[in-house]
């Protein structure tokens, strides 16, 4: 196990930047996820400490030396692809002993290796087959047991969950997170799943355009969001934005309805964003008045897309009492848990 | 109702079977021809109006032509020759597949079309200039020299098919196997070679074909009788011959087109996949 450094680590497509000088550290058995949407740079990112990919500034360290340009095999790291990348002409055993065989280990070494991760991930009756003769989450597996067997110092997983039904995600989401615990083997996991990524790392890095956004704990940026992209990504559904005014200790709306704003922003006096998670808001009766548009029970709780004027607001109500389509509801947020927004720079404002 | 159903795709499959079916005369026709005359006696062979299928078959015409002596020379230079320019050319274009398929490189796409441009050129417009050469420098009648030009006819498309096969490989199987530890060489003999193993079928059969069925190439740079080939010597024969026995030149045939015949059969499964995943791949 080791910890990873990125320093000011920066990559370029000739004159194209696409990460522009990330610094990140990750700590020794740690799990870190990588988030983003899609373009984010959060696959390249990973693809460097990899080494797959060239780096065109900064450094990254591994367990405290420096590899750029270190070639992938002297890292000591191992890899799970998105479309699990295993050598379709061998069998699970063969796949999960390739290394150990490029590594001159001797048979009974292979073997040992190859049985210790087949155990552990449960594929055990599996090691005959072809991966053709697989499922998508025992080829899954096959691609986690590859890495296992070389017993490295640190897993990057690059959205290894992209390709499996919501079930079997939701499953080896699961299996991902009990490995890490058993294993704690140093973690970096790219998703563009949120919902993967603040339910599986201990520290998450939310990446943007090639620039980090904001690094911490999941419920760390679920509750304290450093700036708008934060916090609309980051939580499901998004976060509620409605454009207006603080003056007067209130948040006043466009068309003059006012929103309360918590004690430590009431002398704020500008133009500003206020931001709402659907979760935060409560029916009242003295709230803001909205007009339902959608309905969207799921058991637990109840999601409803209604509208106020022409911004669309997202409520999740957890009490059985649907509220009809084209009926108008009020609504109020808990304001411990209102966030406001500078409405240029996008910054939360504390 | 029924026989709606049953007539329908039988009307519609009438043309094309009877399409088939001419084809498959006119392609089969001469092949039958010749083998059903290397069962003849020489009369036989000759006889107007002709017959269809020997009135008594022989297998003399086939031990005549195993007992002629210059016959397994002939035969063990096809071989050494087809199978050299092949090994040659895989030597040659599997790298050079692998390396257009995976690397960037300036002027790539340029120098893969003067690959392609040179299998364009008819082999017959560079026999003079060739002979001069290798005549000048006193390579004529050099086995190892034939076998490179054989090689150098299908190098080209050896390259392209090898490509287009290695493409077809998704690039991950090889950074994973980078991430386990492999070397480019490591990689190339563990992974690459064998996912592409029909690609190589297919195109060493199409090399082999290719190379045993070349007569112009032999005749001309190697002209000596020790270092001809099967076709070679069969055209001699016609020519050479005081009279032509057909029944004995048409088991020469027969057995000069086994071995592709065979090698065919032997590798007709990667061949098809073979030819199937390139064409998929486009």
């Amino acid at each position: 196990m080791a910890n990873v450094e990125l320093q000011a680590v920066k990559k370029a497509y000739g004159n194209a930047p696409v990460i522009h000088g990330v610094t990140v550290d990750i700590d020794d058995g740690e799990f870190v996820t990588l988030v983003g949407p899609s373009g984010c740079g959060k696959s390249t990112l990973l693809r460097m400490i990899a080494g797959l990919e060239d780096i065109s500034g900064g450094q990254i360290r591994i367990g405290g030396r420096t590899v750029n340009g270190v070639p992938p095999k002297e890292r000591d790291i191992a890899m799970v692809f998105q479309n699990y990348a295993l050598y379709p002409h061998m069998t699970v055993a063969e796949n999960m002993g390739f290394s150990l065989k490029l590594k001159k280990a001797s048979r009974d070494e292979r073997d040992a290796g190859v049985k210790r991760a087949a155990e552990i991930l449960s594929l055990t009756k599996l090691l005959d087959r072809y991966p053709r003769e697989l499922s998508g989450g025992q080829r899954q597996r096959v691609a986690m047991g590859r890495a296992i067997v070389r017993d490295p110092q640190v897993f990057l997983f690059d959205e290894p969950l992209s390709n499996l039904d919501a079930k079997l995600r939701v499953q080896m989401r699961t299996e991902i997170k009990e490995l890490h615990q058993r294993l704690k083997t140093t973690t970096v996991y790219v998703t563009h799943d949120q919902v993967e990524a603040m339910t599986m790392a201990d520290k998450i890095v939310v990446m943007h355009d090639g620039l980090v956004e904001q690094i911490g704990a999941p419920l760390d940026l679920y509750n304290h969001p450093a700036n708008m992209f934060v916090a609309g990504f980051i939580g499901s559904p998004a976060m509620n934005f409605l454009k207006g005014r603080c003056e007067n200790g209130r948040f006043v709306l466009e068309d003059g309805s006012a929103l309360p704003l918590p004690a430590s922003l009431q002398h704020l006096s500008s133009s500003a964003v206020y931001g709402v998670r659907p979760e935060h808001l409560v029916r009242s009766d003295d709230g803001l008045a909205l007009t339902v548009a959608v309905v969207e029970p799921t058991g637990a709780e109840t999601q409803v897309i209604a509208r106020h004027g022409s911004q669309s607001i997202v409520c999740i109500f957890r009490d059985s009492e649907l509220p009809q389509p084209g009926e108008t509801i009020r609504v109020r947020p808990d304001v411990a848990r209102v966030h406001v927004f500078d409405e240029s720079e996008g910054t939360r404002l504390s | 109702m029924s026989a709606a159903i049953s007539s329908g795709p039988t009307t519609g499959r009438a043309p094309a079977i009877l399409m088939s079916l001419f084809f498959a005369v006119i392609v089969l026709g001469p092949v039958a021809w010749a083998l059903a005359t290397s069962f003849k006696t020489e009369v036989e062979a000759v006889a107007v109006p002709p017959t269809l299928w020997p009135n008594k078959a022989t297998l003399e015409n086939y031990f005549k032509v195993f007992r002629d002596q210059s016959f397994a020379r002939d035969f063990f230079n096809s071989v050494i020759y087809a199978v050299g320019a092949v090994v040659l050319a895989l030597l040659v274009g599997i790298p050079a597949g692998y390396a257009a398929a995976r690397f960037t490189f300036k002027g790539k796409r340029a120098l893969m079309l003067v690959i392609l441009a040179t299998s364009m050129v008819p082999g017959v417009a560079l026999l003079v200039p060739t002979y001069y050469l290798l005549d000048t420098v006193g390579l004529l009648n050099s086995g190892i020299v034939v076998t490179i030009i054989l090689s150098a006819r299908i190098i080209p498309q050896t390259v392209w098919f090898i490509a287009n096969f290695v493409e077809a490989v998704p690039v991950e199987i090889e950074e994973s196997a980078f991430m386990d530890g492999a070397n480019r060489f490591e990689i190339i003999w563990n992974l690459i070679l064998p996912l592409i193993r029909p690609g190589i079928a297919a195109v060493a059969t199409i090399g082999i074909v290719t190379t045993w069925n070349d007569y112009i190439t032999v005749a001309v740079f190697a002209p000596d009788v020790a270092k001809r080939t099967l076709q070679v010597a069969l055209v001699n024969q016609v020519f050479d011959a005081v009279g032509i026995s057909w029944s004995y030149m048409m088991a020469f045939v027969v057995i000069a087109s086994m071995p592709v015949i065979l090698m065919f059969g032997l590798v007709q499964k990667w061949f098809i996949s073979g030819l199937t995943a390139g064409a998929v791949k486009g």
